[in-house]
């Protein structure tokens, strides 16, 4: 399962592959970290915020809509955590890995807190001057060569 | 039976009569003009406060159209376009690269095909006749109705229609483009011998094609209260490759004036933009939102592409 969540992501899969992974995923908690798990990896491996492909929210639909057990099982007295669990440690101990890890990855996901600069002239990128121009232009600018700066 | 006859020529009469009446017929009569007739011509555009020399072949050949466009000043780039399929010949140091784009709207090709959306947003009027590169000329006049867009003057040849000067002005009457033919011929030609690249055959050929992936990309943000008359007319996603994000590029026109929107995800270490800047004849304005990069582009007052990044939200 683990190989097949790594190339959904490469982008290796078929449609009707695709539905049937997206049913063992919403059925297994297992794999649902996993999921997150290769999603997280991809993203700091490729060092980029990437915008969430279709395939994404399909699957996270997918999740959403798979119910949540609620009952159907017996409670064992012996197994249950006692009230007197003592969870701040744990919670502390989350807060400082969730922390760490967001200065690690420094993602600007759903973010506006990331510091802005001002638009200045020679900063605005060639690509998408070019872009506009081909598309749009009605004299010389037109020609601006799109794709020459790569080809040598 | 006479009395029908005499009705039907009435009917005729009137309705020739109401058609001609239109101001706005002049319009759609130089957009086909344009696009049907057989012209050759050299006309001068402003391309960034430079002004460049561009050498045009258009005809019409059965039910395809033909055009071939050459830069004469600069770095040798032309484009051959029949019917709905353009390419772009450029030349760098070793390479010719051949792009492959939408169809063009270059001069003199400027005007559109229906008036309706025009007549929203701008008022028509005439000027008085003048001469353009030895051939009378009638100026037309598009006023905008509000400060969204520019004025647009035509000088349109008084035999064919063909506009044979551009000039496009803001609200305190300064130039913000200007393309003009300096010299034109309209014949009935119809040899096609000349529709071929003339480029360096000693360098290699490179083909530069981004894939459109927009039919699968899924819309994550809306538009509400764009300035009126603007309406999407082309959608494009692109993979950049290098840091592998996904381009978004919005086009919006209201028939004469024309806007590109880009959302692009901000890459890791690279510092978000704000604000407006200008370049040349073309406004940018810059937006920052939930971790994408929103940037309006267009020969359009800055006032319009603030208002399209304001326009935008997730």
């Amino acid at each position: 399962m683990k190989d097949k969540i790594s190339s959904l992501f490469d982008n290796e899969f078929t449609d009707s592959e695709l539905d049937s992974l997206l049913s063992d995923v919403t059925k297994n908690k297992k794999h649902q970290i996993n999921w997150s798990y290769y999603q997280i990896t991809r993203d700091v491996l490729q060092g980029n915020y990437v915008t969430s492909s279709p395939m994404t929210a399909k699957i996270m639909e997918a999740i959403e809509k798979e119910p949540t057990q609620m009952g159907g099982f017996v409670q064992n007295s012996a197994t249950t955590l006692r009230a007197e669990f003592n969870y701040l440690p744990h919670l502390f101990a989350f807060s400082v890995l969730i922390l760490i890890a967001a200065m690690l990855f420094n993602s600007p996901i759903n973010s506006n807190s990331v510091n802005s600069v001002l638009l200045v002239q020679d900063e605005i990128p060639a690509e998408m001057m070019q872009a506009h121009f081909a598309h749009t232009a009605t004299n010389a600018s037109y020609f601006v060569q799109t794709g020459f700066s790569n080809i040598k | 039976m006479c009395k029908r006859i005499l009705l039907f020529f009435l009917f005729v009469f009137t309705s020739n009569t109401f058609a001609q009446s239109d101001p706005w017929q002049i319009i759609v009569d130089a957009h086909h003009a344009c696009r049907n007739l057989n012209y050759q011509g050299v006309f001068q555009a402003e391309h960034l406060k430079e002004i460049r020399s561009l050498e045009i072949i258009h005809a019409r050949h059965g039910e395809q159209e033909y055009t071939r466009i050459n830069t004469l000043d600069g770095a040798p780039s032309e484009l051959l376009s029949q019917g709905d399929a353009t390419f772009v010949y450029g030349t760098n140091k070793n390479n010719v690269v051949i792009e492959k784009r939408d169809q063009h709207r270059l001069f003199p090709s400027v005007l559109p095909k229906s008036t309706t959306n025009l007549r929203k947003v701008y008022q028509i009027d005439f000027g008085k006749n003048d001469r353009v590169a030895g051939r009378a000329a009638k100026v037309v006049i598009l006023m905008p109705n509000d400060d969204f867009r520019y004025f647009y003057h035509f000088w349109l040849d008084q035999e064919t229609s063909i506009p044979l000067k551009m000039i496009v002005s803001d609200h305190a009457n300064q130039l913000i483009e200007q393309t003009s033919f300096t010299k034109v011929n309209v014949n009935q030609k119809k040899d096609l011998s000349w529709f071929k690249p003339d480029i360096d055959l000693s360098k290699e050929y490179v083909m530069h094609e981004q894939e459109d992936l927009s039919p699968s990309a899924p819309r994550f943000w809306k538009m509400d209260n764009i300035p009126n008359g603007f309406k999407e007319i082309s959608f494009r996603v692109t993979r950049i490759s290098g840091p592998n994000v996904l381009n978004h590029h919005l086009i919006y026109s209201d028939g004469l004036a024309y806007l590109s929107l880009f959302i692009q995800p901000v890459r890791k270490g690279q510092k978000p933009k704000e604000g407006s800047t200008s370049m040349g004849n073309t406004n940018i304005s810059a937006r920052y939102i939930k971790g994408h990069q929103i940037m309006a582009v267009g020969s359009v007052p800055k006032k319009t592409v603030e208002s399209f990044v304001n326009s935008i939200s997730f």
